[in-house]
C-alpha cells in the first residue's frame, strides 16, 4: 500500500450482533425480532432457522406459520453494546484510536501507524486473520481511508482482499457497489431504487442539495464523508478502568452445565479486556441472578494472576460443578476491580508445557472441585503426640523421633493384645493444653505378621492400634 | 529392531518393546528384588496395581519411589488413602514433604476425578490412588491419563479386582513377620510369577 499519512481505518462489522449478543448455542432455532411501527419483523435468524426457510425481513406472522416452534427474541441493545465494546477492547491490539457505532454494529481502528509497526500490510493482515479466529462474533472486515467506506467495504464482503489505501481511489472503488449497501433508512433506499438507481456511484453523482432536501442533510453529508469530501466526526472508545459486565440470558437457565455457553463468551470478552489494558486478574466475582432478583455470588480467587481464558474457564468450571441453583438464572454479572500488572504473566496457550503454571492451575482446579479441606500438604510439627505431629507448617522441624509408622489411624482402634516386638516408648505431653496424654507405644505384630504401632495407657489393660508400618 | 525403530519406540512413552528388551520407560522401585521382577521398575505412563488383603498394605513399597521423586522436585500425590500418611515417618523415609500432596475427596467419584486430572496433567510424577477395584471403563480412563501425562499410576486395592485388568503390573502383597510377601501376578514385558519377601526397614526401638 502506498505511503500516505491520512488516517486509514480497519472496520470490523458484526452483521449478526443482534443475534450473537444473546450467546445462544448454535443449534437453536431462533430469531431476533424488531418492531417497526405496527409491523414485527425478523431482523436476524440463526443458521438452523434459516435452513427451515426463515430469512431477515420476514414478518413474524409469516415466520410463525412456517416454523411454529421458532423462538423469538426481542432485540437487546444493551447486550449488543457490551458485545461491541468487547470487540473494541480486542481491536486495540491492532491500533488506536478505536471507535464504535452501536447503530450499525461496527468497530473501527485507525491502523496507518500500526502498519509500519507490524511490518507492512501483508504481515498485518496475517495477524488480523490469525487473531480474528478468537472472536466470538461473526466479523466482516474492510479497510479504507474513511470510516463509512471501510464499513461499506466490510458489509460488501470483500474482507481484507481489497483494501483501499488512498483517498483518491475512493470514488472509483465505491462506484460499482450496489445501492443496498448504503446504510440508509429503508424508505430512502426504496425511493432511490424506484428512481432507477442501482449503484453507489449513481447516488454519489446526484446533486447533494437535492438529496438533502429530499432525505435530510444527514444522508447528503454521509455520502461526502464516504469519499472523504466532508470531515468525519467520531469519539474514541476508551476501555473502562473497572470491569463490570452484565449478561442477560435469553431464557431461564437451571443447569450449571447450560451456563457454560454464555460464560465462555463472557470469559472470552473478559480476557480480551485484560489484554487490551495489558493487565491480569487474580480475583473476580460472578453473580447469578434469578427471576426473583436473588443473587448467588461466586468469588473466584486464583493462585497467580492470569488472563488466559482457558485457565479462567477451567477454574470456573470446577466451581460451577459445585454450585447449586435453586431458581433458574436470568442474569450473570462479572466484576473485577483489582488488576495485576501483566509483566508477570506468561501469555498463553502456546507456551504451555509441564511447568509451574500448569501445576498451579491444576492445584486450583483440585481445590475448586474438592474443597480446600480435601487438598493437604503434609508437614511435621514438633508436638510429640502422634496425632498432632503431622500437620501445620513447621517445615524446619528436625525433632528426632524413634521410627514412626507410615500410616496413622485417624482414630485409634481397640484391638486384642498384640505380640510385642520391643520395649515401650512413653509419649507424654500436651498437659499445658489441659489435655494430658500419657501412652506407652509398642512396635507389635498381629497374627498375620502385619506390623502394628499400638499403645495402652499405663493404668489400663486395653490395647489400641494407632499406626501401621507397611 | 533397527536403530531408527528403537529410537522411535523409545521416544514414544508407553510403547511396549517385547519381552526381554532393556526398558527405559520404567522408574526403579528402589527395591532390587522388585526391580528385577518388574524388568526395571514401575512402568511410566501406565497403571500398576498393588493388591493386598488389608487396607493400606503395600504403602511401604512405594516409599523409595516417592522419596526419590520428591527429592528431585517432582511432585507426587496420594489420593484417598485409607489412613493418614504419617508425616514424620514419610520424612524419615526420605520423602520431601514439600512435593507431596495428600488428597481426601469426599467420595469415590471425586477421588477418581482427582486421580485422572493429576495423571493427565503430567505435573505429578506419581499418583497413588486407594480405591475399591476399578471398573474396566474407569481403569481405561486412568490408563489413558497416565499415558497422556507420562506419569506413574499406582492403584492400591484391598480386595481382588476383576481378572481383566489392563494394568501393566499387578502385585499381590501379604504381611509376613518383619517383611512383606510379594507375588508378581502380572507384569507387562516380562514373565509373571516371581515371589519374594521384602524385609521391613528395621524399626528402631525406643
Amino acid at each position: 500500500m502506498a505511503v500516505e499519512n491520512a488516517p486509514l481505518w480497519l472496520c470490523i462489522h458484526l452483521p449478526s450482533l443482534p443475534l450473537e449478543a444473546f450467546a445462544l448455542p448454535p443449534e437453536e432455532v431462533v430469531s431476533v425480532v424488531e418492531t417497526q411501527g405496527s409491523r414485527r419483523r425478523l431482523i436476524r435468524v440463526s443458521a438452523p432457522a434459516r435452513q427451515r426457510g426463515l430469512y431477515p425481513g420476514m414478518a413474524v406472522s409469516a415466520a410463525l406459520t412456517l416454523v411454529p416452534d421458532i423462538r423469538l427474541l426481542d432485540r437487546k441493545p444493551e447486550a449488543e453494546r457490551q458485545a461491541l465494546e468487547a470487540v473494541a477492547c480486542w481491536a486495540y491490539r491492532f491500533g488506536a484510536p478505536v471507535t464504535i457505532s452501536t447503530a450499525t454494529g461496527s468497530v473501527w481502528i485507525e491502523i496507518r501507524r500500526s502498519l509500519r509497526l507490524f511490518g507492512g500490510w501483508r504481515l498485518f493482515r496475517i495477524e488480523v486473520e490469525r487473531e480474528g479466529t478468537a472472536l466470538s462474533c461473526t466479523a466482516l472486515y474492510g479497510v479504507a481511508p474513511t470510516r463509512p467506506a471501510a464499513e461499506l467495504l466490510a458489509r460488501s464482503g470483500v474482507g481484507l482482499d481489497r483494501p483501499i489505501g488512498r483517498s483518491s481511489q475512493l470514488s472509483l472503488s465505491m462506484r460499482d457497489k450496489p445501492l443496498t449497501l448504503l446504510p440508509f433508512a429503508e424508505q430512502t433506499l426504496d425511493i432511490l431504487y424506484g428512481s432507477g438507481l442501482r449503484s453507489v456511484g449513481e447516488v454519489l453523482s446526484l446533486p447533494r442539495d437535492g438529496l438533502a432536501r429530499r432525505f435530510g442533510s444527514g444522508t447528503a453529508r454521509w455520502l461526502d464523508q464516504l469519499i472523504g469530501h466532508a470531515p468525519d466526526v467520531w469519539k474514541a472508545f476508551e476501555p473502562p478502568a473497572q470491569y463490570r459486565r452484565r449478561f442477560e440470558l435469553a431464557g431461564v437457565v437451571t443447569s450449571t452445565e447450560a451456563l457454560l455457553f454464555p460464560l465462555r463468551a463472557m470469559i472470552g470478552d473478559f480476557s480480551q479486556y485484560l489484554r487490551t489494558r495489558d493487565v491480569a486478574v487474580q480475583q473476580f466475582s460472578l453473580v447469578f441472578v434469578d427471576g426473583f432478583r436473588q443473587r448467588v455470588a461466586l468469588e473466584i480467587g486464583l493462585l497467580a494472576p492470569t488472563r488466559d481464558p482457558v485457565r479462567l474457564l477451567l477454574v470456573l468450571r470446577e466451581r460451577l460443578d459445585k454450585l447449586t441453583l435453586n431458581e433458574g438464572v436470568q442474569e450473570i454479572l462479572l466484576e473485577a476491580n483489582h488488576f495485576e500488572p501483566a509483566s508477570i504473566v506468561q501469555d498463553d496457550l502456546f507456551q504451555r508445557g509441564r511447568n509451574d503454571e500448569d501445576r498451579a492451575t491444576l492445584h486450583e482446579r483440585l481445590v475448586a472441585r474438592l474443597g480446600p479441606e480435601a487438598v493437604h500438604r503434609l508437614a511435621v510439627t514438633p508436638d510429640h503426640r502422634p496425632e498432632k505431629a503431622w500437620s501445620g507448617t513447621h517445615k524446619g522441624d528436625t525433632t528426632v523421633h524413634p521410627r514412626r509408622p507410615l500410616w496413622l489411624l485417624p482414630e485409634p482402634q481397640l484391638i486384642d493384645p498384640p505380640k510385642l516386638l520391643g520395649p515401650a516408648e512413653r509419649i507424654e505431653c500436651g498437659w499445658w493444653e489441659g489435655t494430658q496424654e500419657r501412652r506407652d507405644y509398642f512396635v507389635a505384630e498381629d497374627d498375620s505378621g502385619r506390623r502394628l504401632w499400638a499403645y495402652r495407657q499405663p493404668d489400663d489393660t486395653q490395647w489400641w492400634l494407632h499406626g501401621l508400618w507397611q | 529392531m533397527s536403530a531408527l525403530a528403537s529410537e522411535v519406540a523409545s521416544a514414544i512413552p508407553g510403547v511396549w518393546r517385547g519381552l526381554g528388551q532393556a526398558r527405559s520407560d520404567v522408574e526403579s522401585t528402589g527395591v532390587p528384588d522388585l526391580d528385577r521382577a518388574l524388568a526395571g521398575g514401575w512402568p511410566i505412563g501406565a497403571l500398576s496395581q498393588i493388591v493386598g488383603r488389608m487396607p493400606g498394605l503395600g504403602f511401604s513399597l512405594m516409599m523409595p519411589l516417592l522419596a526419590r521423586m520428591t527429592q528431585t522436585g517432582r511432585p507426587v500425590a496420594l489420593v484417598s488413602p485409607p489412613y493418614i500418611p504419617y508425616a514424620p515417618a514419610l520424612r524419615d523415609a526420605g520423602v520431601d514433604l514439600d512435593h507431596l500432596l495428600w488428597i481426601t475427596p469426599k467420595d469415590r467419584v471425586d477421588a477418581l476425578w482427582a486421580a485422572e486430572q493429576m495423571l493427565r496433567s503430567g505435573a505429578f510424577a506419581v499418583v497413588a490412588l486407594w480405591s475399591p477395584p476399578l471398573e474396566a471403563p474407569i481403569e481405561r480412563r486412568l490408563q489413558l491419563a497416565a499415558e497422556t501425562g507420562c506419569g506413574i499410576g499406582l492403584v492400591a486395592h484391598s480386595t481382588h479386582g476383576t481378572a481383566h485388568s489392563i494394568a501393566a503390573v499387578r502385585l499381590q502383597v501379604a504381611p509376613a513377620p518383619a517383611s512383606l510377601q510379594i507375588e508378581v501376578a502380572r507384569c507387562r514385558g516380562t514373565r509373571a510369577g516371581a515371589r519374594f519377601a521384602v524385609r521391613d526397614a528395621e524399626p528402631r526401638a525406643a
